[in-house]
């Protein structure tokens, strides 16, 4: 099996569009895991305070 | 951790009643409508989202890899073919995450759960992301292959007026301040557009074959799938793009449901 890098004339198309999928992943990673951890947080803290 | 301390307690999620009543009866055990108790809900998507996330980026990574750096030049698209590992999935997951809202938003106003509009609510910036990146990735697969960037073709046009309404879906949800009003409109919106994620899906069949768009890259039909060549890592993405949107997706929905847990929280405290 040949690794292949060299993309040619289609490289100006090939490399944006896995440019545009990781920065878009990993975006949404990072939103919905910092999102999360944020409101865990607060409601950790929220129901300390109750206790 | 302290039990109750962060955690979601059988009781607790709404700050009162469970959502559609009591307690589920005993006969609910091996039911899936025990899923719309939130408690419950959260204990097995705890159980589960952790392996489901390393395993999704894990097929995710070597699907798109592979089909990336590893597979042969197609002798009609060139080099270009390699974007339909990205593209494929994120169209499928772009489509199927619409369908998937739909069905939520059904047993939301059938059923009254508040899990199921919270799944559905969830579901649209994910689903967003992936119509974005399918039209995107579209766009650059189209140029070299067909030689334009975007056509009003049906498929296409489908799937921009598809991304518009899970915008227009997140916006409602936001706009309106009372939760179970903005699940019942959202819902009601996310129907009406279900007519273009059904457009999205089959333009191709029902347009038969008058369209720019080609055919599905997946059948069941080996004379019509690609080749084994590019069908293998094509698979393994679309494995890591399912594992990765499930993964992403309880994750949000654990977020939103102690989001409404600290609302009702906020709210007992503001009237105490």
């Amino acid at each position: 099996m040949e690794i292949v890098t060299d993309m040619g004339a289609h490289g100006a198309y090939i490399w944006p569009a896995y440019g545009a999928f990781t920065v878009i992943f990993v975006g949404l990673y990072w939103w919905i895991a910092s999102a999360n951890a944020k409101t865990r947080k607060k409601l950790e803290e929220m129901e300390r305070n109750r206790d | 951790m302290k039990p109750g301390v962060g955690m979601i307690s059988r009781t607790a999620v709404t700050a009162g009643p469970l959502p559609g009543g009591a307690e589920p009866a005993r006969s609910d055990a091996m039911s899936i409508w025990r899923y719309a108790n939130p408690a419950e809900f959260m204990r097995v998507s705890g159980a589960v989202t952790p392996a489901l996330t390393v395993l999704g980026i894990a097929a995710l990574f070597i699907g798109a890899g592979w089909g990336l750096f590893l597979t042969p030049t197609h002798y009609e698209q060139g080099e270009s073919a390699r974007i339909i590992y990205i593209h494929v999935p994120s169209a499928m997951l772009a489509i199927n995450t619409y369908f998937l809202m739909a069905v939520a938003s059904i047993i939301g106003l059938v059923r009254r759960h508040h899990v199921s509009f919270l799944i559905a609510k969830s579901a649209a910036p994910i689903g967003a992301a992936f119509t974005a990146l399918a039209l995107i990735t579209g766009a650059l697969w189209g140029a070299p292959t067909w030689g334009t960037w975007w056509v009003w073709d049906p498929k296409l046009t489908s799937v921009l007026i598809m991304f518009f309404f899970y915008v227009g879906y997140i916006g409602l949800w936001n706009a309106v301040e009372d939760p179970d009003k903005a699940g019942d409109l959202s819902a009601v919106l996310c129907l009406v557009g279900v007519v273009f994620a059904i457009m999205s899906r089959y333009a191709v069949e029902i347009f038969d074959g008058r369209t720019l768009h080609q055919p599905a890259s997946l059948s069941l039909d080996e004379e019509e799938n690609v080749s084994n060549v590019y069908y293998l890592p094509l698979l393994v993405s679309i494995v890591g793009f399912y594992g990765a949107f499930l993964s992403l997706l309880l994750i949000r929905t654990r977020t939103e449901i102690r989001e409404r847990r600290l609302r009702a929280m906020e709210m007992r405290a503001a009237r105490a």
